[in-house]
């Protein structure tokens, strides 16, 4: 009988392996990569989840705005939203941006269909223009990437200067290639970024923005990282160019505020499309509920009209407001004040919210965001060529922005500390609530003077930390100063 | 499997006949040995031949037999007994349940039991009626305290909720850590599903009253026979058969209440506006009192110029009242069970409910259960049994496992500003958004109309069913075949009412999924025994082939007319639809070989081969060995006359099993959706694989001794292990510049590899004693059990001393180490907290880097229980004390409630009472402060996880039960043949220096304790009818 056994067990035994079939299960909702680009469908559908990494709370979706402008000098933090906001505003250590692995996501889903273009049967046109997109999407990732993270070139403090962010250029998608890179320097960081922004003018199609990456998107990508990087000259010409191409127009002073209102902004080069309903980031994580109380645009124009007793319920937290001296910047009869008004009561604080993003797209939470507008373009060429001590050029620029925001121009702008100063005004005026001002003092190397506590240049807090499990799981990368 | 059908049918040729001869008629009554009954039906055979009888109704028999004969009685559920003729002509036998001998018994896989004796592994037992009536929705959570090496935590206070079983200790770091069940030998998938909604417990589909006995397989002596899926221990659980006779009918009723253990001491509305008040004056040193009285009084709400007697006027509201409540706990079935010699049945149907201590969360089971068990011919058994269930659990907002939603009560109650009402005076809810009211503070909903409007549950509909065919081949051998399914179906739904400020914006919302996993197995096993003279052999061996499948879709819609309707197509927009599959596939071949020489030296060996679609396709099978030995002493010549030792037996085993509980395609390179851009979907790269993958290997060696002393008044077993867990699936974490994290997709960056070790060590000691005997006067009964573990992690990836993402694994320390800046106190001049830095200086400044292990973690080190039972004439009294020591775990509830108003959420008085106020004070709670930080300046929040590390041993009162059989003489008159009343508290007293709402918790998913549905205290009362 144990003979029995034994031979039902070596037959067994035997066949079992054998039956490879036997233990065979395919997934189905992830393919294998290998199949993953190897059709033209499959390219296309990579690109599309590469553009979708933007709209991450992380990134476009909230924090590279709404955070920004918590660190930075023109809000105050309201706390209604259960403390949201609240430590960043009051600039808290380890309070800061984030999104190191978003970033470094979407790079490598761009490298990875940089790598399989070449080998793709997609029709040669069609590589170019989705090469050209890849490109820009790269090159944002590494300027933004490097704006959070690390110092911009000319302006470092050497004593707290670990380098800029590591730069992977190829695709890894197997065990094998996994790398521990060291913190590139940020001299070329940028010269990456302006290889993929020059690839990207070229190649990146005229049309189909500005949801999508276009040739005029990749200029004006490549004006404002030559801006921060005190390329005066590279700025000028690119802005110029970003100007002239067919994407996005400077809205008059009588359409501004319908502007932004509508779904999509007219002087959009570039903006991140939030399409449908499931797209919403919710009332937690939106960049509308971030700044307003208010729930649409209609409600913001009826509040507007009256004001009811009681109030309508605030729908969004409103934490991240205007402050008085900010406020106080808008001179009479600018047409960029209107984009501010009383909002709703939320934890008995009634107060003025930046109303830039209403849940304009019809579903509330959910608004696009704009990256790159021509508005910009105009203020980058001016200080570029205010820099350059182009004086006239830059005065026509920052007044084409102040008459066209309902001022008159003005016509003592004789030095370059005057155009300067002005350039600055007006950037921060046109671009508050975008995500642009903490950035801008942090590319001069200037303090943030707010009251809740200064932030200085030479203070560690003007760089975010890096994740603390990268810096466990990567021996060769430093955590930035402080941290 | 085909060509074991063949050899199978190889074996029925080699069946020998038997010639006989008859010599003598043998006449006799066969009897029940409880109750005297007669016993009809019993089947009378002569061993050794195909010549038989059966008893008639009065139990008598005929029988001619030959010289020197041996008689067999046997009857399903009756333990069979063998009586040589010898030169008697009548012989009367009584014959017992073989309930008895099943409890003594230790099941040892595939339907395969030995002796307690003859047992060669360390298992442990516990008996179906240890567990009867409890007011328990799941097995698992009723056999907390009772075994020695078996930890069990409920995860939270649900009823029908998550629990963790830890067998031997935690052996994975990353992979599962629950051991296998089986019921009735089906393999069961023990996931819990639909977390966000309610919290599911797998195990619950079974009326714990409906299990005979359980059976725990701790080490691998015993447990290897399941191989790959043993390596967290195999938990056995036998259900109820049948017993022949008289078809008896039972029915039991339970009802009782359950109620929270405790509240939190929380401030008053005066206590909070005079700690706001102080906070804001901190950090505004130069602004004047009043104004600063003024503006406090503005942000909650109030008239800024409130006088002090006005303020000492507003009323204070009880939120923790209104959310945790008594609610109620039922439970009626019926059972009926009987039948014939051939045929044997077991069949009941219950109704269970209760409530949890939290409003409006509760547990629902219908469960019916047939079991069949159906004698053929001689040759031929088949047993069937089915269970069918269908639970419907209603969740609180948020999930139970902890929340940190606003709007979820179990989070939130303790945190509102005491002066916010609960009500209107017109009874509806306060704070609704439509009536313009906004609930000053952080928390702004009214979680109790949250709780009161929002509709979640899940319904489980889950079907447990098997059909086992055993083939007598001959006397030493027979085949067994058994097919098995695990049927699991879920409906979730979660109903956001759009009254109520989360969802008033989007005018409600809904989101159904569905969800269902088919688990199927099947193996066929051929058992042999033989003895020939002192030499006893015997074993199995088989193959088996499981397969598991889970698939399920979603939606979401928004936009509800009105809060009468709930249904999706009332939904003014879809939102979302989701969907998913997954699978995996098992196959092994296995065998089990033991052998005893004389019943003294016991020998065991076990083999499995087996293979799991999980692992890469260049590790995907693996062999799992064990051995054991087990010295009888007490049947040594030296022994077997003592008066005092009755038993002992000295174990030894060392062997292997596995671990595959990681992802269905963790091995695998994989792409996968990544959200959607212009209205196409996108994809994106989601796992490196790593196609080397291979099994989590346990390797426990076992030393126990089996002690009997006085006939049996003291018992029980010892055992010493060291479980070292080999080549564990570690997710290496990979630096995120490569590229696969992204919180978008909830991908994160690592390659599962086999890398870990962990090693386990430890002692388990269970003991009954019969304190008193006086027979059916008085009897006390005592059982306790205790288990020490060590645990140690001591290897992680090359060069690796700290798991990237995980502080709490590193190596050279348990796992679940706590790990924080350890915190200083406060400085008593100022008011300030302090930490120590990495040189032990007093800083300010917490720095994520200097957090390390603070020397405590969350593993117990002893537990176990103890349980006093008294018996006098018909009334029981069992005491059950539970008891777990040496556990450190992170309060985070309180790390919420200690702001002091630093944030606009009340606190608890302890931090009020203990703040520090004025220079020179020594003290741990520092000043109040906005928003618990300093001004400015680089400053760290005074909220820092190392402040919240506790002691959360707790001794508990686990079970009170007392219980009364009315006496036979009572009964006589009518048909009922017994009846027991029963009164029951459970967890009626805790000894604990936790804070919290209860020390009980698992910490899942990070959130500590921090807003999970506390446990809770029930009192019950019941009684048992028996027809």
């Amino acid at each position: 009988m144990n003979k029995l056994t034994a031979c039902i067990l070596s037959i067994a035994l035997l066949s079992l392996p054998g039956c490879s079939s036997l233990l065979e299960v395919e997934p189905r909702q992830s393919i294998d990569t290998d199949q993953a680009l190897a059709t033209p469908e499959g390219i296309r559908a990579a690109l599309f989840g590469t553009y979708s990494n933007l709209k991450a709370q992380a990134l476009y979706g909230r924090d590279l705005l709404a955070i920004a402008e918590a660190l930075g000098d023109n809000t105050v933090i309201i706390n209604r939203a259960g403390g949201r906001f609240v430590n960043e505003g009051q600039n808290v250590i380890n309070n800061h941006l984030g999104g190191w692995g978003t970033y470094y996501y979407t790079i490598n889903q761009c490298n990875l269909i940089l790598k399989a273009l070449p080998e793709s049967t997609l029709p040669e046109p069609e590589k170019d223009t989705i090469e050209g997109e890849v490109k820009f999407i790269r090159a944002l990732m590494y300027f933004d990437l490097s704006r959070v993270y690390a110092y911009e070139p000319g302006v470092s403090v050497p004593a707290l200067d670990k380098g800029a962010v590591p730069l992977l250029l190829e695709g890894i998608d197997s065990p094998e290639q996994v790398a521990y890179p060291v913190r590139n320097a940020a001299g070329e960081v940028y010269a990456q970024i302006y290889r993929d922004l020059q690839d990207a003018t070229a190649k990146a199609p005229a049309t189909g923005g500005p949801n999508r990456a276009t040739a005029g998107a990749a200029h004006a990508l490549l004006a404002r990282v030559a801006l921060y990087n005190q390329d005066w000259s590279t700025a000028v010409q690119s802005a110029t160019a970003a100007l002239a191409s067919s994407v996005g127009r400077l809205a008059g002073n009588s359409e501004y505020v319908a502007a932004w209102r509508a779904n999509g902004n007219p002087e959009s080069i570039f903006e991140v499309l939030f399409n449908s309903r499931q797209e919403s980031l919710g009332v937690n994580n939106s960049l509308q509920s971030a700044y307003t109380t208010i729930g649409s645009v209609s409600q913001a124009s009826s509040l507007l009209a009256s004001r009811p007793t009681p109030l309508p319920p605030a729908t969004g937290w409103g934490s991240v407001v205007p402050t008085p001296t900010f406020l106080g910047l808008f001179t009479t009869g600018d047409v960029r004040r209107q984009l501010y008004q009383l909002g709703l009561n939320r934890s008995n604080n009634v107060i003025i919210e930046c109303t830039k993003f209403l849940g304009k797209s019809g579903t509330i939470y959910m608004d696009n965001v704009p990256v790159l507008r021509v508005s910009e373009m105009y203020l980058i060429r001016a200080e570029a060529a205010a820099r350059l001590n182009q004086l006239v050029g830059a005065a026509e620029d920052v007044n084409r922005i102040r008459t066209r925001a309902g001022l008159l121009a003005l016509t003592e702008l004789d030095s370059q500390t005057k155009v300067l100063t002005e350039i600055e005004l007006q950037r921060r005026l046109e671009l508050a609530f975008e995500g642009h001002r903490w950035f801008d003092l942090k590319r001069q190397g200037r303090d943030v003077v707010k009251a809740t506590g200064n932030v200085s240049y030479g203070d560690t807090r003007t760089l975010a930390p890096l994740p603390n499990s990268e810096i466990l799981a990567n021996k060769n990368l430093e955590q930035n100063s402080g941290y | 499997m085909n060509r074991i059908v063949q050899i199978g049918l190889c074996l029925l040729t080699i069946l020998a006949g038997h010639a006989q001869a008859q010599d003598e008629t043998i006449t006799g009554r066969v009897t029940s040995a409880e109750d005297g009954a007669a016993l009809p039906g019993v089947n009378v055979s002569v061993k050794g031949t195909s010549s038989g009888t059966a008893t008639g109704a009065d139990g008598v028999y005929r029988l001619n037999v030959p010289t020197n004969a041996t008689l067999v009685f046997s009857f399903i559920g009756l333990v069979s007994q063998e009586i040589a003729v010898g030169s008697r002509t009548a012989i009367d036998v009584q014959l017992a349940s073989n309930v008895r001998l099943l409890s003594e018994a230790v099941i040892i896989g595939y339907g395969a039991a030995v002796s307690k004796k003859e047992a060669t592994g360390a298992t442990s037992n516990v008996r179906g009626d240890a567990i009867t009536n409890l007011p328990l929705q799941s097995f698992d959570r009723a056999m907390q305290g009772r075994v020695a090496g078996v930890q069990i935590s409920s995860a939270n206070g649900t009823p029908g909720g998550a629990v963790s079983v830890r067998i031997r200790g935690v052996g994975s770091i990353t992979a599962g850590t629950q051991p296998l069940y089986i019921v009735d030998g089906v393999q069961l998938n023990n996931r819990s599903d639909g977390g966000a909604t309610a919290n599911t417990n797998p195990l619950a589909f079974l009326n714990p009253n409906d299990i005979e006995s359980i059976d725990i397989l701790k080490d691998a002596a015993t447990a290897a026979i399941y191989g790959a899926q043993a390596a967290n221990g195999v938990v056995l659980i036998t259900t109820k058969k049948g017993k022949a006779g008289r078809t008896q009918v039972g029915f039991n009723a339970y009802t009782g209440i359950t109620e929270p253990i405790r509240t939190l001491a929380v401030m008053n509305t005066q206590e909070f506006i005079s700690t706001r008040i102080e906070a804001s004056s901190t950090n505004r040193p130069t602004i004047p009192a009043e104004t600063i009285r003024g503006n406090v009084l503005a942000e909650l709400g109030f008239n800024r110029d409130l006088s002090d007697a006005e303020i000492a006027a507003l009323p204070t509201y009880d939120w923790q009242k209104e959310a945790y409540k008594t609610g109620i706990v039922q439970n009626y079935e019926v059972t009926a069970q009987g039948g014939t010699d051939k045929t044997t049945f077991y069949s009941s149907l219950s109704y269970n409910k209760q409530d949890a201590s939290l409003i409006n969360v509760d547990f629902r089971r219908v469960a019916a259960r047939i079991s069949l068990t159906n004698k053929i011919n001689d040759r031929i058994t088949t047993e069937t049994s089915l269970n069918l269930s269908s639970i419907t659990q209603r969740g609180p907002y948020g999930g139970a496992g902890g929340s940190l939603a606003f709007g979820a009560p179990q989070y939130s109650a303790p945190l509102i500003l005491p002066f916010n009402p609960i009500t209107n005076p017109d009874g509806s809810f306060y704070g609704l958004p439509a009536s313009g009211v906004v609930m000053p503070g952080d928390l702004s909903q009214n979680v109790i109309a949250n709780a009161n409007f929002i509709k979640s549950s899940v319904v489980s509909n889950q079907a447990v069913g098997n059909l086992t065919v055993t083939y007598k081949i001959n006397d030493h051998l027979f085949v067994r075949g058994l097919g098995g399914i695990d049927f699991r179906s879920l409906k979730g739904s979660f109903y956001g009412d759009p009254r109520l400020s989360d969802y008033f914006a989007i005018r409600g919302t809904l989101t159904n999924f569905l969800s269902d996993n088919l688990n199927y197995n099947t193996n066929v096993t051929l058992n042999f025994s033989k003895s020939l003279n002192k030499h006893s052999l015997s074993g199995l061996g088989g193959v088996e082939y499981r397969s598991d499948v889970n698939e399920g879709t979603s939606l979401n819609a928004q936009g509800f007319p009105s809060p009468d309707f709930t249904t999706a197509n009332a939904a003014a927009e879809p939102s979302s639809v989701g969907g998913f599959w997954t699978g995996v596939k098992r196959a092994a071949v296995f065998g089990n070989l033991r052998y005893d020489y004389d019943k003294k030296y016991l020998f065991s060996a076990v083999l499995r081969y087996d293979g799991s679609s999980r692992f890469g396709a260049n590790n995907q099978w693996g062999l799992f060995p064990s051995l054991s030995a087990k010295w009888l002493l007490s049947e040594e010549a030296f022994l077997k006359a003592s008066p005092v030792v009755s038993d002992l037996g000295l174990r030894a085993s060392v062997g292997s099993t596995g671990n595959d509980q990681i992802d269905n395609f963790a091995s695998r390179r994989l792409y996968g959706l990544n959200g959607v851009y212009q209205g196409n979907s996108g994809t994106g790269p989601s796992l490196l694989g790593n196609s080397n993958l291979r099994w989590e290997r346990n390797v426990t060696y076992n030393v126990g001794l089996d002690y009997g002393f006085f006939g049996g008044r003291i018992k029980g077993a010892v055992d010493v292990f060291r479980r070292i867990s080999r080549d564990l699936l570690l997710d290496r974490s990979i630096p995120a510049t490569n590229g696969f994290t992204n919180a978008q997709n909830n991908t994160t960056s690592f390659i599962t590899e086999n890398i870990g070790e962990v090693i386990n060590e430890g002692i388990e000691w269970e003991v009954t004693t019969v304190n008193l005997d006086r027979g059916n006067r008085f009897r006390w009964e005592t059982s306790f059990n205790v288990s020490a573990i060590r645990n140690e992690v001591t290897k992680l990836s090359e060069g690796v001393d700290v798991l990237p993402g995980d502080l709490t694994v590193r190596v050279g320390y348990p796992l679940f180490t706590n790990v924080a800046v350890p915190f200083a106190g406060v400085n008593p001049a100022n008011g300030r907290p302090m930490w120590y830095d990495p040189n032990g200086n007093l800083t300010y400044l917490v720095r994520t880097a200097d957090q390390r292990p603070l020397g405590h973690n969350d593993l117990s080190k002893y537990f176990g229980g103890l349980t006093n039972t008294f018996t006098m004439g018909g009334l029981e009294l069992s005491v059950f004390f539970q008891y777990d020591y040496g556990r450190t775990a992170y309060n985070g509830q309180e790390f919420r409630l200690a702001d002091n108003a630093g944030v606009l959420r009340n606190g608890l008085t302890y931090y009020r009472d203990n703040r520090w106020t004025t220079p020179g004070q020594i003290t741990a709670v520092p000043r109040p402060a906005e928003n618990r930080t300093e001004l400015s300046g680089r400053v760290s929040s005074y909220q820092t996880a190392g402040r919240f590390y506790q002691d959360a041993s707790y001794i508990r009162l686990k079970q009170l039960t007392l219980a009364y059989k009315l006496p036979k003489s009572l009964l006589e008159s009518g048909k009922i043949s017994g009846v027991r009343i029963y009164a029951q508290a459970i967890n009626l007293l805790t000894w604990t220096e936790w804070t919290g709402f209860d020390p009980e918790f698992l910490s899942l998913g990070g959130n500590g304790n921090q807003g999970i549905v506390p446990t809770s205290r029930n009192y019950t009362f019941g009684i048992q009818v028996q027809l």
